[in-house]
């Protein structure tokens, strides 16, 4: 009897735990996944003007203003009277982050492939070619992945239903929870940065330039990658050198013989965000810090590259939180984030920090460019026009607003 | 334990964080004294029970339980057994009980001394003691569930006394249901966790627990 007694009572204590069953309900963005060849199947470019949701990289070529729509489309503007942009068309390209323009062809990305358009009429582009699977690298979902099979087209709210059971006991063995939580943010979208120049295409991703040949300006021959490393951000071309801006320095390229660009130098600075624009003598970068950049400090730093080979730091002023910049003569337009618009006078790079001469505060900008009719900026509520004749006092002229999308 | 007893002051500082529970442990205590001495036949057994897992007493929580049977037959009693359990429940806090069940009484040897017992409860555990919480846009609820308790032990007669105290362990399976809803009292506060994006959760416990029991009765 007192046997049994022990064996039960044995049973009874190794049996116990607690059994947790949960049913519930979450709502989650849930990808959409497609693949390039239905993306291509589905490709209907040209539509009538849309509505500007979020502004991305903005291209002036003649008179026209192209603005990316990211991971969009590019939208036309008429820009001949820039205090009164008229929009022409839509653009619809998925996957779309950056366009350069040569010789009335446009070129830009869709996800893996690079398009060439033809801009004879410009509310009307035609699609005159596809290069498939050029750019191999894609920011999806936070993360990079090379499957063009499986590209996030976007995201969907969906209510998932889900079970889950648990078993507790304080005498099991504790095993760690992996609690795989995704951030459902981040469109699909290539990365690619591009420039023109000497009848080149240069596009430049995470770690690779992409080299295209478009001597025939309607038919982009790929060329060869160069592997550059990693965070690679902006690229700016200047007369037969290319200045590859990365989130731990700059990369000087000649690129004279233009289809075998040449290193000639790498300059390093502390890893930050970091646009960049260059003159005959200096080369202007800003650094920002941030989330995404990495980073403690928010710069200007001025660079002297009379020799290529051997960039050097001359001056470094701080700033709140810079985004692009402009040059334009002796003047350097800074988008400071929420600080502004600034312009400084550039005249003497050693005080360039210390000569402000004008502060927009109400435009948190991120992007500038000098036009040849007007100084075009990105800001977070629009595209802005100023007249810069006089460089001490920007003069509005007009505003693409954007629509607030809920 | 008869200290405890005797004592509701103490009581409510050990082991009671509110009233309305002591009352209700002091109310079912009160009738089994009052009404025990005067029926024939009648048969009382007061309970504490560690609730707990296992041998080491991790996590342990405790139960009161007092049973009022009627013997019909020399070995056997049926009657009603109810009381108060403290569930302590893993990350969740401590979960509070009022159980009722019926409950088959067995004793091996009635008039010795010493005797071997079993008893089996079958029941329900009441969930109502645990507060049905709002808090911001979260509201859930408890569902009491099916309790069943079989024990094992040994009762010791007191010297020229039908009283007997008496030492048992078993087996004691709780169940409850919790039902979490995300409602959206206002535009600022979604009808969403906010971390997980969950708009509902109904969770399911099943409790087994090991207990081992001390008590008194007559």
């Amino acid at each position: 009897m007192k046997r049994i007694w022990l064996i039960l009572l044995g049973c009874i204590a190794l049996s116990s735990c607690d059994k947790i069953e949960s049913k519930g309900m979450y709502l989650a963005s849930v990808p959409i996944f497609e693949t390039m060849e239905g993306i291509r199947a589905k490709a209907n470019p040209v539509s009538s003007p849309a509505p500007i949701v979020k502004t991305g990289k903005i291209y002036i070529y003649q008179d026209y203003l192209f603005i990316n729509e990211p991971g969009k489309g590019i939208h036309i503007f008429n820009n001949g009277d820039p205090s009164k942009p008229q929009a022409m068309a839509f653009l619809s390209i998925p996957g779309n982050v950056d366009l350069a323009v040569l010789d009335g062809k446009l070129y830009a990305d869709s996800y893996t492939d690079l398009l060439t358009f033809d801009l004879q009429n410009p509310a009307s582009p035609q699609l005159l070619t596809r290069n498939k699977d050029v750019f191999k690298m894609l920011l999806q979902m936070d993360n990079f992945n090379n499957r063009p099979d499986r590209i996030i087209t976007g995201y969907r709210d969906s209510l998932v239903s889900y079970s889950q059971k648990d078993r507790y006991s304080p005498y099991d063995r504790k095993e760690l929870d992996y609690n795989q939580v995704n951030a459902g943010s981040g469109q699909g979208a290539s990365m690619a940065r591009f420039t023109i120049a000497n009848k080149h295409l240069y596009a430049v991703d995470q770690t690779t330039l992409h080299l295209f040949n478009v001597q025939n300006a309607s038919k982009p021959a790929y060329v060869k990658d160069i592997k550059i490393g990693p965070g690679i951000e902006t690229i700016f071309p200047f007369k037969n050198s290319l200045f590859i801006g990365s989130n731990t320095g700059m990369v000087i390229y000649d690129i004279t013989t233009a289809s075998a660009p040449v290193e000639l130098s790498r300059y390093a600075h502390i890893r930050a965000c970091d646009p960049v624009v260059v003159n005959e003598k200096y080369a202007f970068v800003t650094l920002r810090a941030g989330v995404v950049c990495g980073g403690q400090q928010n710069l200007l730093e001025v660079i002297d590259i009379q020799d290529l080979t051997k960039p050097m730091l001359k001056n470094t002023f701080t700033l709140e939180n810079p985004y692009g910049l402009a040059l334009s003569d002796q003047t350097l337009y800074v988008c400071d984030g929420k600080s502004g618009l600034k312009s400084f006078d550039a005249s003497d790079v050693s005080q360039i920090g210390n000569k402000l001469l004008e502060t927009h505060k109400e435009l948190m900008s991120m992007d500038v460019i000098a036009g040849p009719k007007s100084l075009i900026v990105v800001g977070q509520d629009g595209v802005h026009q100023y007249d810069y004749s006089n460089k001490a006092k920007l003069k509005a002229l007009s505003v693409i607003s954007v629509t607030k999308s809920n | 334990m008869l200290f405890l007893l005797l004592n509701p002051t103490k009581i409510n500082c050990l082991l009671f964080p509110d009233m309305k529970r002591l009352f209700i442990a002091m109310l079912a205590l009160l009738a089994a004294f009052y009404a025990g001495a005067q029926t024939k036949g009648y048969t009382n057994h007061n309970e504490f029970s560690v609730i707990t897992y296992g041998p080491a007493f991790l996590e342990s929580g405790f139960g009161l339980h007092t049973y009022h049977g009627l013997q019909f037959h020399e070995n056997m009693s049926l009657g009603l057994n109810t009381g108060l359990d403290r569930y302590p429940v893993n990350g969740e806090g401590s979960k509070w009980f009022l159980p009722l069940s019926a409950k088959v009484n067995y004793v091996e040897f009635p008039d010795r001394k010493r005797s071997f017992f079993a008893g089996l409860d079958l029941g329900y555990g009441f969930a109502f003691l645990n507060k049905n919480i709002s808090e911001k846009n979260l509201k859930y609820e408890y569902q009491g569930g099916v309790l069943v308790n079989p024990q094992l032990g040994w009762r010791f007669k007191f010297k020229n006394s039908a009283k007997y105290w008496s030492l048992a362990a078993g087996y004691r399976y709780q169940q409850y249901s919790r039902k979490d809803s995300y409602i959206s009292p206002s535009a600022s506060l979604q009808d969403t966790d906010p971390w997980y994006g969950k708009t509902q959760i109904d969770k399911k416990y099943d409790l087994h627990r090991f207990t081992l029991q001390i008590g008194v009765g007559f």
